[in-house]
């Protein structure tokens, strides 16, 4: 992975997520396009990586928040880590397979967040209904997961080289 | 050759080290961090200043996307809210007579009783934001620190350059042009309130939930319907009377010695205009 590429993908993510994403709600639910970014490098690239991008993703994004510090970064590492390490796949596999599961994952992350969050003793689990922000979010992802899986090739090989390396050959 | 899972990593313990300090980081800045501490709170609000720009930069350019979306989507509820508060505007003209007559019959008795009431002042802002993440249940408002805002004011709704309006909720933290409110919804919200004559202790329980008002003796006479409001203790953390929100449910508790009442906020949550009430609250 090129630090560098994948640093201006996270960082627009986080853009993303703060300006142009923190407009849309349904039903107090909203779209969190951070973690389809995680997800994506977990389960394309591996479980180490995405355990990385999880740690620095959340972290920039919990620095805009009122939940404790390292709540985010916790559960997106975790998110990142595991995709990578559970769930049975092929980088070969297409496109949209791929995309089911980046979203399938983002429904199930918004899911243990709210119950670690519980857990330290916040209230996350008494705002909107669980599940609607695990459908909302999965939807919203499985919209953005070609563009998420495309981004996340281009910051492991590059164009150029991505004739060589073909994800999905 | 059956195709590999994913790319093949060079340099796996290494990474595995940095994944388990990064757990580790992780986990240390969550502890450091829960609300009772919060010794990082200035850290978040530096990086936040900073970004600030970015955001209101983006903001802008987005807006009209968030607009479209809006309209799109909540048109129906817009019109039923604005069929509903047309009907209320004609009631409340209606009223507004009968008040500047109360109020200047109490300013006559204040003034033959000796009695001097400090009038509360107050500072419109603008919600620029809504909560940013699906459990984040607080807004940002357009000032801060600079415009003498400080941690702990209440903010209510409302129009006008008096206390009129409904609690909306308290400042959070505070950055220099920019503030962070809690709405009174959220479950760790707590303040002291009063319905008919007494006082307890009134708590948020989510969004979209009423609030919980406990500890108001069985002796009171609480009907469906009564107005709370926040406590006349001079220790309050918010200034005295200010609406809270009308009564929908009271019960006796197991005991019978006091009420458990079910309060909706009079605040429209999903408004775009508050007020910053800008009182110190007690140390």
């Amino acid at each position: 992975m090129i630090p560098r590429r994948i640093a201006a993908v996270l960082v627009g993510a986080v853009l993303l997520q703060l300006t142009l994403f923190a407009q849309f709600s349904y039903e107090g639910a909203r779209p969190e396009v951070i973690v389809l970014v995680v997800l994506a490098v977990g389960y394309l690239v591996g479980p180490d990586e995405g355990a990385i991008v999880g740690f620095a993703g959340g972290l920039a994004f919990d620095v805009h928040l009122t939940t404790p510090l390292g709540l985010t970064a916790l559960v997106y590492l975790l998110a990142g880590f595991a995709i990578g390490r559970i769930v049975p796949g092929t980088t070969d596999g297409p496109w949209w397979l791929t995309s089911l599961v980046l979203a399938a994952g983002s429904a199930v992350t918004m899911v243990v967040y709210g119950f670690v969050g519980e857990i330290v003793g916040l209230d996350t689990l008494h705002g909107p209904a669980i599940g609607t922000i695990a459908v909302f979010v999965a939807l919203v992802n499985l919209v953005f997961a070609p563009l998420a899986i495309r981004l996340v090739r281009w910051t492991r090989y590059g164009s150029r080289s991505r004739r060589r390396h073909s994800v999905y050959a | 050759m059956a195709p590999s899972r994913r790319y093949p990593s060079s340099n796996r313990s290494n990474k595995s080290t940095i994944r388990v300090l990064l757990l580790l980081s992780a986990l240390t800045l969550l502890v450091l961090d829960l609300p009772a501490t919060r010794p990082l709170r200035p850290v978040r609000n530096a990086v936040a200043t900073v970004f600030s720009p970015v955001r209101a930069a983006g903001r802008a350019v987005f807006s009209p996307v968030g607009n479209g979306w809006k309209g799109a989507f909540g048109y129906d509820d817009v019109k039923a809210d604005n069929e509903k508060l047309r009907a209320e505007l004609d009631e409340r003209a209606s009223q507004d007579a009968e008040i500047a007559r109360l109020e200047k019959r109490v300013a006559e008795l204040e003034r033959m009783n000796e009695v001097t009431v400090d009038a509360l002042r107050v500072r419109l802002a603008e919600v620029t934001a809504d909560p940013l993440s699906n459990f984040d249940q607080s807004v940002q408002i357009d000032l801060g620190s600079k415009q003498g805002v400080k941690r702990g004011m209440a903010v209510i709704t409302g129009l006008t350059t008096g206390s009129r309006g409904g609690l909306y909720g308290r400042v959070d933290q505070v950055r220099a042009n920019s503030s962070t409110v809690k709405l009174l919804t959220t479950p760790s919200f707590a303040v002291g309130a009063t319905v008919a004559g007494h006082t307890g202790v009134l708590e948020g329980q989510g969004r979209g939930a009423d609030l919980r008002l406990t500890g108001i003796s069985a002796n009171a006479e609480v009907k469906k319907g009564a107005w709370v409001y926040t406590s006349t203790s001079d220790d309050s953390q918010f200034p005295k009377n200010l609406v809270v929100g009308r009564v929908t449910r009271a019960d006796k508790d197991a005991t019978d010695l006091s009420w458990t009442i079910e309060v909706e906020p009079l605040a429209d949550l999903g408004g775009q205009l508050v007020k910053v009430v800008y009182k110190d609250p007690p140390r």
